[in-house]
């Protein structure tokens, strides 16, 4: 186990290579200027040039690959072309504000959502399992802004709950913690009643009853035991993807995240900022898939990880 | 028998109203609806009435018109983007599960690789290269949305795989090709097919929302739209976005 | 061209130390300075001495002379009479020298000044907040400090605001008529009639717009009245040329009328009935809204118009390079002189970044444009500017649309507000709480 792991954690560097240069060279390839957003409206073909070179932009995509190849061996991101920051301190501030959105929305989809898909499984057919498959795939296809400002409406201005937005303690975690939480929670529910149901059709659960064993004994250690690998990807995958940052819910609440930092610096071609969150996005999720690769083989020991054939 | 009604009437339902639909975008030339082009100056944001069942948007076209015109291009979108990222999460789902090592490493990585690059930035690559239209949006979101169908499905045949049945079929002899082909992948077919379903719409939505540029009249740019139609009670947006879940629904 | 300046004593800057005129003379060199790469240079370019040291021939800029402590000059090599409001703009402002030496790269976010207000606190993106500065020269701020929240999306800024959560916000064009309709709110909104032109810019430079009656077509087919009031909700004043109305001191004829007949015969007369031409815009659904608009006027005249949206970086590259047929586009006041709204945007020595887009290049609008600036009699200036408009409008290489008019919104317990056209007149003094 410990080499799996280690192995991972290695390919993570020809990962970021990759990943690093494909990036730079579709920026560079790319229409779009980044001194355009540094200059004013009237800036001089030299003042252009001079800050071109600044920048370092005027060399080729390789010259530049390699410049920003030096300034990492020193553990420095560079700083941002339009603000002047430091790179990785802004990401420093920023990652954990997303971290505890992510955290706070799992933590809102993952029981109820298990919950909502045991309900649905073992009241299969009746009123109460229509009603969660019909909530279910609503949460799925509501598009994230709309609920974002239909909740923002109803709860911040109408109700007087919760903040808007704003980033800070949990006052302003709720709302968009709880927007968030919708698709996974959706998913979750959905997943986990298709996953129980052909669960329950399994010889070794009707094995287990004869046995004389109590139901929920049969539900919590049978089943569950075997839903939860697909549980599982479906919230390593879902952890991932927000804790890349979910850019919408952090525009529309304002909560300084590191999504809405990656996206503005895309549209304002900021090359030492999308650089940076690239590689932090990447060590991230590399590091959730190999987490729920790890809770595989935990969870059923069935998986065998180091995979070799007989 | 009664459990036999109960599945027909069941599926019986969202096909009608699936055929319903297609037939609306189908005939919808033909239909006594608005030009969902048209501009009228004179008659901007007006809300929704005798004249225009949904509204008007801040050009003055008819809303309803272009609800209907646009669910087309999202129904077609879809489905294809759906069936080829399906076809191919899967094929690299169960190869990466059940041959494992160096193969399942690579495929994984590539995975990561995919979920880890900044989508907008992907976004923006595509439609610089390939021109805009309804392909090149079924391209973009096909080139992701495989992924999250082959983590399912390789976690599913990850469970499977040792299991009695596929020793026996590798006592009888079958090769290391018939094996995950045929017997893993009937297995996994149905679970994956429905979750990977599920999550898989998920992320069409969002997409086919940020992609909005590839056709005026797409369904999920629409719903941006109607939420620069400020109104308080939101009802502008009300509609279109219900336009989008009913479609969904269906799927 | 000599200007003298009389430093006002006992003015200091925000580490108690007090102005003197080598600080000026710090401040505007940093700016030409080529290690410090500023976009400005254009600012202060027109100082004798400035091109030597540019190009690092020399060790100082001679036209800034410090006399004594409180007194020094200016010099210019020749007479440019928009040179004393240039010197309003952010490039001019004084700034201490040890600060800028201690925080280097970080500067920006110590800044240091003689403003009304410190710094106090900046979180990228997320806020901004300044207190009262108690040692400011002048007439001191009413309030104890001002809290710049950024919030991205419309809708939030709106419920922000009527939850009483923020005192004044820019009203934001989808809200307007919900307030503006509204008896409690609407005696709160501001306006601020905005130093600015929208227009079309065709570029003038190539086929099909090279054809000065070609794009006079295109100003005849399109009702920019009725859109002004309709679409864009009368949010601004019609444009008649491309000095906004309240910098320009002279008349200029009632613009082109909305006259689709007038472009049908132009169009036939021309031969260039089915053509197509393409027009860039931004990924702004506003913009697109109104390019929708825009293409469906032409098409009824026989122009087919293919819109192609970039996203903000892509589109100012095309536009600079002079890629698109037709584009969209606004100019805003850096400060308050008509010059600045013709010699960027027509002059010939322009093209691209540097503001002239159109790519227009006309011998005669050049040297009046140049007449104007050299002139320092005021009338003489708006005679100039006056007969290089007119040929302007005559030529037409943009559609000037109108000059936007912004709304602000405050809360009624916000006194003293005043909106100004040109943000770096506003202080921030005048406004108080009162509850």
């Amino acid at each position: 186990m410990a080499a799996y792991v280690l192995k991972r954690l290695l390919l993570l560097i020809p990962l970021l290579f990759g990943i690093t240069l494909l990036a730079f060279f579709l920026l560079n390839a790319l229409p779009g200027d980044p001194v355009l957003s540094l200059v004013g409206e009237r800036a001089s073909p030299e003042a252009i040039e001079n800050i071109r070179k600044e920048i370092g932009v005027d060399k080729g995509f390789i010259g530049q690959y390699i410049g920003y190849l030096k300034l990492l061996s020193h553990g420095d991101f560079g700083r941002s072309y339009y603000t002047n920051r430091d790179v990785l301190k802004d990401i420093v501030m920023k990652f954990p504000n997303t971290m505890r959105l992510a955290f706070a929305a799992m933590l809102i989809a993952v029981p109820l959502g298990i919950v909502l898909g045991f309900i649905s499984a073992y009241k299969r057919g009746r009123f109460i399992d229509r009603l969660i498959n019909v909530v279910s795939i609503t949460g799925l296809s509501i598009p994230i802004f709309w609920s974002a400002i239909i909740i923002m409406l109803f709860l911040s201005l109408k109700l007087k709950l919760f903040p808007p937005s704003g980033t800070g303690d949990i006052r302003f975690l709720v709302l968009p913690a709880f927007v968030l939480s919708i698709p996974a929670m959706a998913t979750l529910s959905r997943v986990t009643r298709t996953t129980i149901l052909n669960i329950l059709k399994m010889p070794y659960i009707n094995t287990a009853r004869a046995k004389g064993l109590p139901s929920i004994k049969i539900s919590i250690v049978h089943v569950l035991k075997n839903a939860i690998i697909p549980i599982v990807t479906i919230i390593g995958l879902d952890f991932g993807s927000y804790l890349n940052g979910a850019v919408v819910t952090e525009t529309i609440f304002g909560w300084d995240g590191i999504g809405r930092f990656t996206m503005e610096g895309i549209i304002k071609r900021d090359y030492p900022v999308i650089m940076g969150c690239i590689i932090f996005g990447t060590a991230v999720f590399v590091l959730v898939n190999l987490i729920t690769d790890i809770l595989y083989h935990y969870l059923d020991p069935r998986i065998r990880l180091h995979a070799k054939e007989k | 028998m009664p459990k036999k009604s109960k599945i027909s009437l069941k599926l019986l339902l969202p096909v009608l109203v699936i055929a319903l639909l297609f037939a609306v975008s189908v005939l919808s030339p033909l239909l006594p609806i608005y030009d969902p082009d048209k501009i009228d100056l004179d008659s901007i944001k007006r809300p929704p009435g005798m004249d225009h069942p949904f509204g008007t948007d801040s050009k003055g076209r008819d809303i309803f018109a272009r609800v209907v015109y646009g669910g087309k291009v999202s129904i077609g979108v879809a489905i294809v983007a759906a069936f080829v990222s399906a076809l191919i999460g899967f094929g690299i789902g169960i190869a990466s599960g059940y041959f494992g090592g160096r193969l399942d490493t690579v495929l994984m990585s590539v995975v990561d690789f995919i979920l880890s690059f900044p989508s907008l930035l992907l976004a923006i690559a595509i439609s610089v290269i390939l021109p805009p239209g309804i392909y090149t949006v079924m391209i973009a979101i096909s080139t992701v949305g495989w992924t999250s169908f082959a983590r399912l499905i390789r976690g599913h045949v990850l469970t499977i795989k040792d299991m009695p049945f596929v020793d026996a079929a590798r006592a009888v002899g079958c090769s290391n090709l018939r094996i995950p082909v045929l017997h893993i992948s009937s297995k996994s077919c149905d679970d994956g097919d429905q979750i990977g379903r599920v999550y898989y719409h998920r992320s069409n939505i969002e997409l086919s929302g940020a992609w909005g540029t590839a056709s005026n009249s797409n369904m999920g740019f629409h719903d941006k739209r109607q939420q620069g139609l400020y109104s308080y009670r939101a009802m502008d947006g009300n509609i279109p976005g219900t336009g989008n879940i009913d479609n969904c629904v269906l799927f | 061209m000599r200007y003298k300046f009389f430093l006002k004593k006992g003015v200091r800057f925000s580490n108690g130390r007090g102005v003197e005129s080598h600080d000026f003379k710090y401040s505007f060199e940093r700016i030409l300075d080529p290690k410090t790469k500023s976009p400005n240079t254009w600012v202060f370019d027109k100082v004798e001495g400035a091109k030597e040291f540019q190009k690092g021939g020399a060790k100082e800029v001679n036209g800034f002379r410090v006399i004594n402590d409180h007194t020094s000059e200016i010099k210019l090599r020749k007479p440019f009479s928009p040179f004393l409001s240039m010197l309003t703009m952010t490039p001019a402002y004084v700034i201490p020298k040890e600060e800028v030496e201690r925080w280097k790269n970080d500067f920006s976010s110590h800044p240091s000044g003689t403003g009304p207000f410190v710094l106090k606190r900046w979180l990228p993106n997320r806020e901004l907040v300044l207190e009262k500065n108690e040692n400011y020269f002048d007439r001191k701020a009413k309030v104890k400090g001002i809290v710049y929240k950024i919030i991205p999306e419309d809708l939030t800024t709106i419920t922000e605001f009527e939850l009483g959560n923020i005192d004044v916000i820019s009203l934001p064009a989808s809200a307007y008529s919900k307030f503006k309709n509204d008896k409690k709110w609407n005696k709160y909104i501001m306006s601020l009639e905005g130093l600015n032109t929208y227009y079309l810019g065709m570029n003038s430079s190539r086929p099909p717009f090279n054809n000065p009656d070609l794009r006079k077509a295109v100003s005849y087919a399109i009702d920019r009245k009725k859109i002004l009031e309709t679409f864009y909700e009368g949010r601004g004043r019609l444009a008649a040329g491309s000095v906004p109305d309240l910098l320009r001191k002279w008349d200029v004829k009632a613009g082109i009328n909305y006259d689709p007949q007038r472009a049908k015969e132009i169009i036939r007369r021309e031969g260039m009935s089915g053509i197509n031409v393409n027009m860039y815009v931004t990924a702004d659904q506003d913009v697109i809204d109104l390019a929708e608009i825009i293409q469906s006027y032409l098409s009824e005249i026989g122009i087919n118009v293919n819109i192609k949206q970039l996203e903000w970086s892509a589109y100012k590259d095309a536009v600079n390079k002079g890629e698109p047929d037709m584009f969209w586009l606004s100019w805003w006041a850096d400060y308050p002189d008509p010059e600045n709204f013709l010699f960027p945007l027509f002059h010939s020595s322009n093209l691209g970044p540097a503001g002239n887009r159109t790519r227009y290049a006309n011998k005669e609008v050049d040297t009046l444009i140049e007449k104007g600036q050299n002139s320092l009699n005021e009338n003489d200036r708006n005679n100039f500017y006056k007969k290089a408009e007119e040929i302007i409008i005559q030529d037409m290489p943009w559609v000037s649309f109108w000059h936007r008019t912004d709304f602000l919104i405050k809360q009624p317990w916000i006194k003293g507000y005043k909106v100004y056209p040109i943000y770096t007149m506003d202080k921030g003094t005048e406004v108080a709480i009162e509850r």
